[in-house]
């Protein structure tokens, strides 16, 4: 006759994860996350709706994403690392009869991270080669420029939630070209990462944390 | 009625308890994943497959309806209250829509169960190139 299965307990954590400070610190919790030891946490990046910092009727389709950099007993300390919009906002954008210019390109930013930035515009009007060619070596060169000036976050914040450069951009492009649309679709800071060895350094009082936060008791 | 989860008793509802729900509906099966905000811990998962003896019936609306409705009352007992719904089909060179109908009763019984849904998103891959599709020319003749 066979055993009954033995019943397993699993004890899981629920650890409040916070903004960074550029968009409110401590004041700003984003999400509860679940681990089984807090060194789990490090490096995990947490999905958040855009709406949630902005306003725009248009951020209902945009994901920001937070990185999980330092776990203290106060929370989870992140970081913004990107954004990107669905693609459902993306597919309304084109048309027939317009053009699409879109520029991938990668930017090193004042504190020498490597940020990659994705943007699409859509011509009022079907346009030549030279004139596509002209307007994405607009947006190039302003990208590079804003990037040299700014670490990795408040680039990013200043690209995705801000929208601090779009007017510029657009005014620069409609010199060559009408340009209808214009959109920031998707951003990524690559090399923002806690190493390996690293991880332990990124926990500060372990035991503290695990005492403090809530437990979620599952049986298997 | 399978059920190897459950948690010892209902928590009390967060806002902070974000979850996300992944629906993979293709047309043999449907599995309905929660997890929590960052992805990388499961909550429930459970397929339709688990709530039917009969392999035809793994793809419909009704069993689809049961997946949901019992990985979502696990969700429910984590103390996620709110959730973001991320929907695929197979994808690829296969179809890129999700079978419908079972998206439609699985996201309904979320809803029934009590979850608050704050978005729902298609996230079906899709290649901007991709190998030929099987079949040939003229299509799979059987």
């Amino acid at each position: 006759m066979s055993r009954a299965p033995r019943v397993k307990k699993k004890r899981r954590l629920w650890i409040t994860a916070f903004a960074p400070d550029i968009l409110g610190g401590m004041d700003k919790p984003l999400a509860k996350v679940l681990c089984t030891t807090p060194s789990d946490l490090i490096n995990r990046v947490i999905t958040v709706k855009g709406t949630e910092f902005t306003r725009d009727f248009e951020d209902r389709g945009m994901n920001l994403y937070f990185r999980i950099i330092k776990v203290t007993p106060a929370g989870a300390q992140t970081t913004l690392i990107g954004h990107e919009y669905s693609r459902e906002i993306i597919s309304s954008k084109v048309r027939r009869r317009m053009s699409r210019v879109e520029l991938i390109i990668r930017v090193y930013t004042k504190d020498g991270h490597r940020v990659k930035v994705s943007i699409l515009a859509m011509t009022a009007h079907r346009c030549n080669y030279a004139h596509k060619k002209e307007i994405r070596k607009i947006f190039e060169e302003t990208i590079l420029e804003k990037a040299k000036n700014y670490g990795y976050e408040e680039f990013i914040y200043n690209l995705a939630i801000r929208k601090a450069w779009h007017g510029e951009m657009i005014k620069k492009a409609n010199k060559i070209y009408p340009i209808r649309e214009f959109l920031i679709y998707k951003s990524r800071a690559e090399t923002v990462i806690v190493p390996p060895d690293e991880i332990d350094k990124a926990i500060e009082g372990e035991e503290e944390v695990e005492k403090r936060a809530e437990t979620y008791v599952v049986r298997r | 009625m399978v059920n190897n989860v459950s948690s010892t008793a209902k928590e009390k509802e967060d806002p902070l308890k974000i979850g996300i729900v992944y629906i993979y509906a293709s047309k043999n099966n449907t599995i309905v994943h929660i997890t929590d905000a960052t992805g990388a811990e499961t909550i429930a998962r459970k397929s339709a497959g688990m709530y039917t003896d009969a392999d035809r019936n793994k793809p419909t609306p009704w069993v689809a309806m049961l997946a949901a409705k019992a990985a979502a009352e696990e969700a429910v007992n984590a103390g996620i209250s709110r959730v973001i719904v991320k929907v695929r089909g197979q994808g690829g060179n296969r179809s890129p829509q999700p079978n419908n109908r079972a998206v439609s009763a699985a996201i309904k019984a979320l809803v029934r169960a009590g979850l608050r849904i704050i978005a729902i998103e298609d996230v079906t891959p899709i290649p901007h190139d991709s190998i030929r599709k099987p079949g040939g020319r003229r299509g799979r003749r059987v």
